[in-house]
């Protein structure tokens, strides 16, 4: 039984959804939002430790609602709202009031009560991997994303999606190896 | 690995990816988390399912209504329209209160809201979280103590059942008002609310504990702590020493002034204006501020104009 309240996005759709909010229909931006905020999120989990991952999912698409006029080509935006939360995870840790990297033993994870240490273990070896793999696996596997979700929300072809989802899995397959016979 | 199942879930589940999807669950991202059902394993899906109908129902049933059936709201819970005047409290779980229009507001448990309009709810106890893109100034939460105007994005309220409370805000700026005094809380910052007296002098939250703890003995009564606020405070802080500037009595305004100046760059020559209240500089020492983004800023109805 599925209850589906999250809408998977349809390229027309978002079109004029993006038109709208670049006009500065907030009800429009926040639809994007409603179906952005997982890729966006997995981006930057990839990147920064949990805790602070859910917080800049908020300064991503304050930036992208104060740039959204920027954008010429609405077909772009999945694409420019990614370099956003890439930028933006860069910037995290430029920024000295924040922690300065991410450690598996003193992560403060306020938001993962139960299960917490077991998730930032299995997280670990996940954000290893090569950058088209981390993000996509984590899409995948940490927000829930079928490949053809991940691959209409990132504007990858289905057959990189899936190259990176196997080969990720792949890698990932080896490190735990690793790991087990060190 | 069966590849059929970690590319669409299609074909019989692959033990290793279920468990490494089970094992990372409770990091994805929390707005998904708050939404029933969506794309989990057939098994969970159902259990969450369920969840959310109970939960539903919990809110429904958690309704009051206040009499005649009266106008919807902008706000849904589930599928469940709120009506004007209805009354929502909740027991030990959160409900989500969804507007395409306006945002969203989740409930924290043990908490009770009336929503008056699509545009004004009433939190009378416990807690609010609120991510809003209605245009700013648009959508209020009253309390008993203060009201709390969403100047940008995304904020946390809680009060007690006395009107005591505290806001902090996220992202974007709201501003918390009554009894004529009027507090502009950016993100990173927060500001406590008391019966009677209404919003307090914001400060940001990574302030050193020497001055918040000294602010908060002035704001209670403690008028020898006001030296030990200014001594304490960081350039960040001069958001702080500006609320008080706006504040304060004529006779306790220089010596904030003179702080103030020490911490950002304005001219030592607007001593004077401060010291009167003089509007166009309390603007300027605002300005001084170089906080981020204050176009809402030059739309708002200054009190102090």
């Amino acid at each position: 039984m599925h209850v589906m309240l999250a809408t998977i996005p349809e390229p027309a759709a978002d079109e004029r959804l993006i038109q709208r909010a670049a006009g500065g229909d907030r009800a429009a931006f926040g639809e994007l939002y409603l179906r952005y905020a997982r890729m966006v999120h997995a981006i930057l989990l990839a990147r920064v430790p949990p805790a602070d991952a859910e917080d800049l999912v908020q300064d991503v698409f304050m930036a992208a609602m104060k740039r959204l006029g920027e954008l010429r080509a609405a077909a772009a935006f999945p694409a420019w709202l990614g370099a956003i939360a890439r930028r933006r995870a860069v910037d995290h840790f430029r920024d000295g009031r924040r922690r300065a990297e991410f450690s598996l033993s003193t992560a403060d994870d306020r938001r993962v009560p139960g299960g917490a240490d077991q998730a930032l273990i299995t997280l670990d070896p996940l954000r290893r991997l090569p950058e088209a793999y981390r993000e996509t696996l984590i899409m995948r596997l940490v927000e829930g994303m079928t490949g053809p979700e991940i691959a209409r929300q990132t504007g990858l072809t289905p057959d990189s999606v899936r190259v990176n989802l196997c080969r990720g899995m792949k890698i990932l397959h080896e490190l735990w190896k690793g790991n087990a016979n060190a | 690995m069966r590849e059929d199942y970690l590319w669409d879930r299609s074909g019989p589940p692959d033990p290793e990816i279920e468990r490494i999807e089970g094992e990372l669950g409770s990091l994805r991202y929390r707005f998904d988390r708050s939404l029933p059902g969506v794309r989990q394993r057939p098994v969970r899906g159902r259990l969450l399912a369920a969840a959310a109908a109970v939960l539903l129902a919990a809110a429904a049933l958690l309704f009051r209504g206040a009499g005649a059936p009266a106008a919807p709201t902008a706000w849904r819970v589930g599928n469940t329209t709120v009506l004007q005047g209805q009354v929502l409290r909740t027991a030990d779980s959160r409900i989500t209160l969804d507007s395409e229009a306006v945002g969203r507001v989740e409930l924290g448990p043990g908490s009770e809201l009336r929503a008056a309009t699509s545009r004004q709810l009433e939190l009378r106890r416990g807690r609010l979280d609120a991510f809003i893109w209605a245009p700013p100034r648009e959508f209020v939460v009253e309390t008993a103590s203060a009201r709390a105007v969403d100047l940008g994005c995304q904020y946390t309220l809680d009060v007690d059942g006395a009107g005591n409370g505290l806001l902090r805000v996220e992202t974007g700026w709201v501003a918390f008002q009554s009894h004529g005094h009027e507090s502009f809380i950016p993100a990173g910052a927060e500001c406590p609310t008391r019966q009677r007296q209404g919003p307090g002098i914001p400060f940001y939250e990574d302030a050193p504990e020497a001055f918040t703890s000294a602010l908060a003995a002035y704001e209670t009564g403690d008028g020898e702590a006001l030296p030990r606020v200014l001594a304490a405070a960081r350039p960040r802080d001069a958001l702080t020493l500006w609320h008080l500037l706006a504040r304060l009595p004529a006779a306790a305004r220089g010596e904030v002034f003179d702080r103030f100046a020490q911490l950002v760059s304005v001219p030592r020559d607007l001593r004077a204006g401060a010291v009167r209240g003089d509007a166009k500089t309390l603007d300027l020492c605002w300005n001084a501020l170089g906080l981020e983004d204050t176009g809402w800023w030059r739309g708002w109805e200054r009190p102090w104009r």
